[in-house]
């Protein structure tokens, strides 16, 4: 996202800069120099002006995040994780932390939340009775996630796609990106890396974009379907040593 | 073209053309692990899509906005350290700074050491000395004094912070009365500057908080 206030010296903006700012800039504040502003004009008594300031950030990113949530969680629960993961940014920041890159932060968070549910989840399985015990066994509630409980639950699937892409080379990494992941053409996809890559010999072809994606998705597969299989099942407890039989 | 990349494919446009892009509508076209698949591609590209751009007519009444108020009634308050806590608190129990000190110093088993005492309590007053160092029991203490509770000195000053450690110079200038007045000229040392090795009270101010339940 375009900063234009990038590389001013005058950081944070005195008050009298804030109207102008609010009117013209805020939408094309990157997400740090938002938090910046939002705390500059609390600072300033301007709560209006950080009002602003968040209505921008988190109009930018909740509902992305309500769908992130929703591919592991019931909607309703995606809704409420969304709110509470950007709630929590925003109060990391508010409290002095020093905020590097806050969409990292947020997918920091949201990780957690979403592990937590599942924790929290598996915690009242034993405590909750049976869903038959409540005459609800009929199969009229449906599936309550997007995806059936499985193993890779309370994982965030972004998390493995990021470690297939790391184990590829620069350059293939940046292919398989663009093109398997942001939707670039595979012609874009080529030029950008031949672009970012200048000195690389032969450069990029279409067709080397595709066979890349192609091994990618192959390989992204199988790290799922071996993060999906359930655990080895643990050896059964050792019992008592079985009797010999008794003798008539 | 897989299916699971039509699927997809089908999803980043939607989304791009700024359509519900719920992904539970594509998730239950795709089975197994082709599923899996659509729903990793999908989670890696909404963490790198660019944000919605600002829509003030989508924003007013939407859960974003409600979001925000509630951010802003919990944030919108200018954080008070121990500068404006402390000070607000002795100024509502009426009781002059020295008072506080003597207080304190009794309180921690510290009469005599009132100097010292008064020193480290003045850099509380003027948010320059590290919150988490000082121990639980100068809290306690100081909570007894104004009538309030150890934990809310202890938040107000892990919210503001330190801006700088005070000179015996620059608390000569902040205070007043006779303590300070003795703190400036014979004024113990600050923890470390000549080197003598700490002491209870700079233990207690410095030391660090011990394990306690908040």
């Amino acid at each position: 996202m375009g900063d234009p206030l990038a590389g001013s010296s005058v950081w944070p903006p005195r008050r009298d800069q804030m109207g102008f700012q609010r009117r013209y800039d805020l939408d094309r504040l990157a997400d740090e120099r938002l938090l910046d502003y939002a705390l500059a004009a609390r600072a300033a008594g301007d709560r209006d002006t950080m009002a602003d300031a968040l209505a921008r950030l988190v109009f930018r990113y909740r509902a992305d995040l309500v769908r992130r949530a929703s591919i592991k969680v019931p909607r309703a629960d995606a809704e409420e994780i969304a709110s509470e993961t950007m709630a929590d940014a925003v109060r990391a920041s508010f409290r002095g932390n020093t905020i590097a890159a806050f969409r990292a932060l947020v997918t920091r968070i949201l990780r957690r939340r979403i592990a937590d549910y599942y924790e929290r989840r598996e915690r009242s399985v034993d405590e909750v009775p049976l869903a038959d015990e409540h005459g609800d066994a009929d199969g009229a509630r449906g599936p309550d996630v997007a995806i059936a409980p499985d193993e890779t639950a309370g994982v965030l699937l972004a998390d493995l796609v990021k470690r297939e892409l790391e184990s590829l080379s620069a350059r293939h990494r940046r292919a398989a990106e663009l093109y398997a992941i942001e939707g670039a053409s595979a012609a874009e996809a080529a030029a950008c890396v031949n672009a970012e890559f200048p000195d690389e010999d032969p450069q990029m072809s279409e067709i080397n974009v595709h066979q890349i994606a192609s091994r990618f998705r192959e390989d992204l597969r199988r790290r799922l379907a071996e993060a999906d299989a359930p655990p080895p099942a643990r050896p059964p407890a050792r019992g008592p040593e079985p009797q010999a039989p008794a003798q008539p | 073209m897989s299916e699971v990349k039509r699927l997809f494919a089908e999803y980043v446009a939607e989304h791009r053309a700024g359509g519900e892009a719920d992904p539970a509508a594509y998730l239950e076209r795709a089975e197994g692990t082709d599923r899996l698949e659509l729903a990793a591609l999908i989670d890696a590209y909404l963490s790198r899509a660019p944000g919605r751009e600002w829509d003030p007519q989508a924003y007013a009444g939407s859960p974003e906005q409600r979001l925000v108020e509630r951010l802003v009634r919990e944030l919108g308050e200018a954080p008070e350290g121990w500068s404006a806590v402390l000070v607000r608190l002795r100024n509502e129990a009426k009781l002059h700074r020295d008072e506080v000190v003597r207080r304190l110093a009794r309180a921690l088993g510290l009469a005599g050491r009132e100097r010292k005492v008064a020193y480290y309590y003045n850099q509380m007053e003027h948010d320059q000395i590290p919150p988490e160092g000082v121990s639980w029991r100068v809290l306690d203490a100081l909570a007894a004094i104004f009538g309030t509770s150890p934990q809310r000195l202890r938040q107000a000053g892990r919210l503001a912070g330190p801006q700088g450690v005070a000179s015996a110079p620059a608390y000569a200038r902040l205070a007043s009365g006779d303590l300070a007045e003795a703190v400036a000229q014979g004024a113990p040392a600050e923890p470390g500057e000549d080197e003598q090795p700490l002491d209870e009270v700079d233990r207690l101010f410095t030391g660090g908080e011990e394990e306690r339940g908040e």
